[in-house]
């Protein structure tokens, strides 16, 4: 009995590592979607973002819904970065801090309601409002609002206002329909876009349909589905599959893949993205300049973005990647030079302890980085890094974090963090947003008051000249503070159907689905 | 038979993992990533181009020390609790029985995946989770089984003979539920690697760098296409192992417990 | 029967107290100050003042044994509290998400039925024969293979090599199979040893015999008479493993991004969004709770020999 229960597991698992090892070397299939469906164009995107909700004013939320081609701002930012108009027809400056809009004269609502210059100033205002942000980088004092034209006072004279207009939560809502609606406007926003709601599934997928009294050109296809999948292998998998034909945040790793197979082509654009950590400053430990350094100065950034990333990062030097003008190329960042690290961890007091820690007056230099995996190159990178600076004397541990935006709210170490960092093309945003002391981003808690008047000095400089070169400035002062460690700057990616046309990728990531994308059948 | 020699080989690798293991298991190297299995890399490279056989080799060591750890800590309160509640009787074994039956009124894994999810992602935690859930149903099994031998005759004779509620414990009491509770210990191995496994894989146990078969399958995933190997290795190492325990369990289950009395 | 009925649901009312205090106690396992982490989720950093405001409305300053009757009063409302992350309340997260989870396990425990069930009694009928030694190898084979590598084998083999089946989601029976046998195989294995055991056992009674020696057709004999008696213990390990196929029901929906409250847990645990964990924990005690209430009625159905005295079968 013994000897043939044995017998028996033997053949088992001998049978089992045949299956495992016959398997591997099949072919992966190709489906292609939606054949035969002429006449009901139907799209299948799969994301690894979800929003909160579908009320563009809230948070990041404008960023999703302008994406699903739901949405639009008066201010469209193109893609050499100029701003075009979109709901407003035109726009002039009267004077510093006076500036009169023209809004477009055949838009409407999804609900059919008329857009007119009143309903523009209600939607702002709420924005101002709803969005933590907005306040800051719009700076309003006053709308006034008369027919089509509206007259939009700043509190100070604010140079990227036009800019800060193009951003997401400035989308243009219904917002008496947004009073009567109530909670159900999150679920299904009267907007002006080519596609509304369809059917809104939280966390699973937004289906959107075509928008029939669209004020330009109707949207080609019927129908589009984004489905939200986080994880990235799932939508690699997904796409091969056929279950979706458009996936964003494609892996390096998965890249040749996916060409390799022809059903595809993955579009990549430089982007004005920067992969960094984000230290929190009041912590003990990195509350040390010179731990902050060494820290930056352990990091091998060539090797994370030619060999981590495959090619598709570009080692960072400052927050603002290359491709923009004010992007980093003449900043003074940090290179790799572990011996040096060393040299200022011993020069500053931190001594290995008998675990090779640094140590200084009882404190470890141990740390938990957040990390998040949607944008599945991250853990890579900070698993990475984890290994360098375990080199130098530091013990880091990672902890996983579903939602990232909400845990860097709480109270944690370090993390590792994507920006857009300039998503309408101006430096403003940046400044205010992440390194202002108590900006709303802000989540190391850095303050520096030359940073802070530089910002400062930044919002009342009119010309470009000038305004780069403060930018440049001011990313030199969070360099030497050494705040955050820019990583990399990676190039947004997108892997597409061959079945797909239309689609454009833009530096900002703002745009996504628009009237022109169709499937051929 | 074949159960015991599996573990024993597997267990002997462990130890000798330093000797073993082709490489360094946590020696991240950038220009070798996601390599195929080869002559320098076996089983070829995660990733970070870490050689995956040498972290399998190194994973044994975390998963049979954590399980066996938990596993002791489980027999540790189970045989107090259990023993204390059928020799006491009267309102403690009330009193310890309805606490056991609210545990049980949880599902196992969920309120092992609370409790270690309340405290934070760690090995660490991972194990006092399982620990604080799994020593329940064993001590319900023990405190039956004492409460059946404290009625044999022998103990009986004893009380009479004047002794000590203690001796008797250690003397009778003890010796006799002993082997029975290694047998459920030994099914249940398989059981506690598994659901640490799980737990990892989820990502609440093992945290990076640490060589975890679970958090290995987690870590390979999303190479699934590119390097099958990273997801299937892992999984067999699991599958192994578990699978010798559960033999063993079965084997030893046979010679102790003809009549094949399932536990709760 | 219906004395039985109402003694049993009465002991429910203990062990459901005690349920929610191990539960309530939960919160405290956080590291940290619940009042500080509840600041920190909003986003507001934790003065002093603000953590001392926080405590007082959180009523932390109170005894114990009020909070948690405050929190019981809540909860025997239906108020869960609020999600940290979405701000809704955490009942409508759950009970939004439950349709996803319990079609999932009912996929799992119908290809467990249909699993176990032939395999069981083929297995039995034909003893010692290959037939049976085989299934003996797989149920082994299925009680060792960790469920979440099950689940990414059958998405590389099936989803992506061969494009069978559709590698994530919820939609229709094609999304459904392969979670569902992720789910249900491990638990077939197990059931399918059980059932044959049961029906070995059975088939050497002597009513049995007597039915077969009355002529009555095999296939009669096996269905009716031996398959109803057979059922008893497979009912009872049921109910028992019932909180397993709930505990498996968070690993398939992470492994298959299965929108329902397992994979939502998960998310939660992540987020640190206490409230949610805490909401999930009760409500599938309350479920596990009523499925063993509904398996030992059922138990009483099948075995009218079986009156009040059957105690609990967890």
């Amino acid at each position: 009995m013994k000897l043939r229960k044995g017998l028996i597991t033997i053949i088992t698992i001998a049978l089992l590592l045949l299956v495992m090892v016959s398997g591997c070397g099949g072919k992966s299939s190709e489906k292609a979607g939606n054949s035969g469906q002429n006449e009901h164009k139907i799209l299948t995107v799969g994301m690894a973002f979800a929003p909160d909700n579908l009320d563009p004013a809230k948070g990041w939320n404008g960023w999703h819904v302008v994406k699903f081609g739901m949405g639009e701002t008066l201010v469209k930012l193109g893609r050499d970065m100029n701003f075009e108009p979109w709901l407003a027809e035109s726009w002039t400056k009267v004077d510093d801090i006076t500036w009169k809009i023209k809004v477009r004269d055949n838009v409407m609502f999804h609900n059919g309601t008329k857009v007119t210059g009143e309903a523009v100033k209600a939607s702002l205002e709420r924005t101002l409002q709803i969005n933590e942000r907005a306040p800051q980088l719009l700076d309003i004092a006053l709308i006034e609002a008369n027919g089509n034209e509206i007259t939009i006072k700043n509190k100070r004279p604010n140079p990227s206002f036009i800019s800060a207009l193009a951003d997401p939560y400035a989308v243009i809502v219904d917002v008496a329909a947004a009073n009567t609606m109530g909670e159900e406007f999150t679920m299904k926003p009267v907007l002006t876009g080519p596609f509304k709601v369809k059917e809104y599934v939280k966390d699973v997928q937004v289906v959107v349909e075509r928008n029939d009294s669209y004020w330009e050109d109707k949207a080609k296809l019927d129908e589009v589905a984004f489905k939200f999948i986080a994880d990235s292998n799932t939508r690699m998998m997904a796409l091969q599959a056929g279950e979706i034909q458009v996936a964003d945040n494609i892996p390096a790793e998965s890249m040749e893949a996916i060409t390799k197979t022809g059903a595809f082509q993955v579009m990549s654009e430089s982007s004005v993205r920067t992969h960094m950590l984000i230290f929190n400053v009041k912590k003990p430990g990195l509350d040390d300049i010179n731990v902050r350094k060494a820290i930056n100065m352990a990091i091998n950034r060539e090797d994370l973005g030619s060999k981590v990333m495959k090619g598709s990062g570009i080692p960072a030097v400052g927050p603002f990647p290359l491709v923009l003008p004010f992007g980093g190329n003449e900043l003074k960042g940090y290179t790799y030079q572990p011996e040096e690290a060393g040299k200022l961890f011993d020069d500053a007091g931190w001594k290995p302890g008998p675990d090779n820690i640094r140590q200084k007056n009882g404190k470890k230099l141990e740390f938990t980085v957040l990390c998040y995996k949607k944008r599945p190159e991250l853990p890579v990178l900070l698993e990475t890094i984890q290994a360098e600076l375990k080199e130098i004397g530091i013990k880091i541990n990672i902890a996983n974090m579903e939602n990232i935006s909400e845990a860097l709210k709480g109270d944690f170490d370090a993390s590792i963090y994507s920006l857009n960092t300039a998503p309408a093309g101006d430096p403003q945003y940046l400044l205010e947003t992440m390194f202002r002391t108590g900006a709303s981003s802000n989540f190391g808690k850095y303050s520096s008051s030359n940073l802070d008047a530089l910002a400062d000095k930044l919002k009342t400089a009119f010309d470009t000249g000038e305004r780069n070169s403060i930018a440049r400035e001011a990313q030199q002062a969070v360099l030497n503070d050494a705040a955050f460690a820019f990583l990399v700057y990676p190039k947004t990616n997108m892997a597409v159907s061959n079945k797909v046309n239309g689609i454009v990728l833009s530096p900002s990531e703002f745009y996504m689905l628009n009237s022109d994308v169709t499937v051929i059948p | 038979m074949l159960g015991l020699i599996i573990i024993l080989g597997v267990v002997a690798a462990g130890i000798f993992a330093p000797y073993l293991a082709p490489n360094d298991p946590l020696k991240i190297d950038l220009n070798q990533r996601l390599l195929a299995p080869g002559k320098q890399f076996p089983l070829g490279t995660d990733h970070l181009g870490r050689c995956v056989l040498s972290r399998l080799i190194y994973g044994i060591r975390i998963s049979l020390t954590t399980s066996f750890i938990v596993l002791f800590i489980i027999m540790t309160i189970s045989i107090f609790v259990g023993t204390v509640s059928g020799y006491v009787g009267g309102k403690v074994d009330n009193l310890i029985m309805r606490l056991i039956d609210i545990l049980l009124a949880f599902p196992g894994l969920i309120l092992a995946l609370a409790i270690a999810g309340m405290l934070g992602p760690s090995i660490m935690n991972v194990m006092i989770a399982l620990a604080a859930v799994h020593w329940v149903g064993y001590a319900r099994i023990i405190r039956g089984m004492v409460l059946s031998i404290k009625e044999k005759e022998y103990v009986l004779a004893a009380r009479a003979c004047g002794t000590t509620d203690g001796k008797i414990i250690f003397r009778h009491i003890l010796p006799n539920i002993i082997s029975p509770v290694i047998v459920l210990a030994t099914l249940d191995m398989g059981h506690l690697i598994v659901s640490i496994s799980g737990l990892s894989f989820l990502g609440l146990g093992a945290q990076p760098p640490v060589p975890e078969w679970g958090a290995m399958l987690n870590d390979g995933r999303p190479y699934m296409q590119v390097a099958p190997q990273l997801m299937l290795y892992p999984g067999i190492a699991i599958l192994v192992v578990v699978l010798a325990f559960n033999l063993l369990g079965d084997g030893l289950r046979d010679v102790f417990d003809p009549k094949g009395t399932r536990r709760a | 029967m219906k004395g039985y009925l109402i003694k049993r649901v009465m002991y429910l009312i203990p062990v459901m107290l005690g349920v929610s205090i191990i539960t309530f106690a939960l919160i405290n396992l956080v590291p940290g100050d619940p009042a500080e982490i509840i600041l920190r989720a909003g986003g507001v950093e934790p003065t002093l003042e603000a953590v001392e405001v926080q405590r007082e409305e959180l009523g932390l300053n109170d005894p114990v044994y009020v909070r948690y009757g405050k929190w019981l009063w809540n909860i025997l409302h239906l108020d869960f509290g609020q999600s940290f992350r979405t701000g809704h309340p955490v009942s409508q997260e759950i009970i939004d998400r439950f349709p996803a989870t319990l079609e999932l396990a009912l996929a799992g425990m119908l290809v467990m039925l249909s699993v176990s069930f032939p395999v069981g009694i083929l297995a039995a009928i034909y003893k010692n024969t290959v037939m049976d030694h085989l299934s003996r190898v797989v149920a082994l084979l299925g009680a060792s293979l960790p469920s979440f590598w099950l689940g990414l084998l059958l998405i590389y083999y099936l989803s992506v090599q061969l494009g069978l089946f559709p590698v994530m989601g919820r939609g229709g029976w094609s999304h459904r199979m392969l979670p569902a046998l992720t789910l249900g195989l491990g638990m077939a294995a197990t059931y399918a040893r059980l059932l044959r055991a049961s029906m070995v056992e059975v088939l050497g009674q002597d009513y049995i015999q007597a039915a077969r020696a009355r002529g009555l057709k095999e296939r009669v004999v096996i269905l009716q008479n031996a398959l109803k008696n057979a059922l008893l213990p497979v009912v009872t390990a049921f109910g028992m493993s019932f909180g397993h196929l709930l505990g498996g029901t968070v690993i398939v929906e992470t492994v298959f991004a299965w929108p329902g409250m397992g994979k939502f847990l998960v998310d939660a645990i992540f987020n640190r969004d206490y409230p949610v964990v805490q909401g999930y924990v009760l409500f599938m005690a309350f479920v596990f709770v009523f499925a063993n209430l509904a398996v030992d009625i059922s138990y009483h159905f099948l075995d009218p020999r079986i009156r009040l005295e059957r105690g609990r079968s967890g």
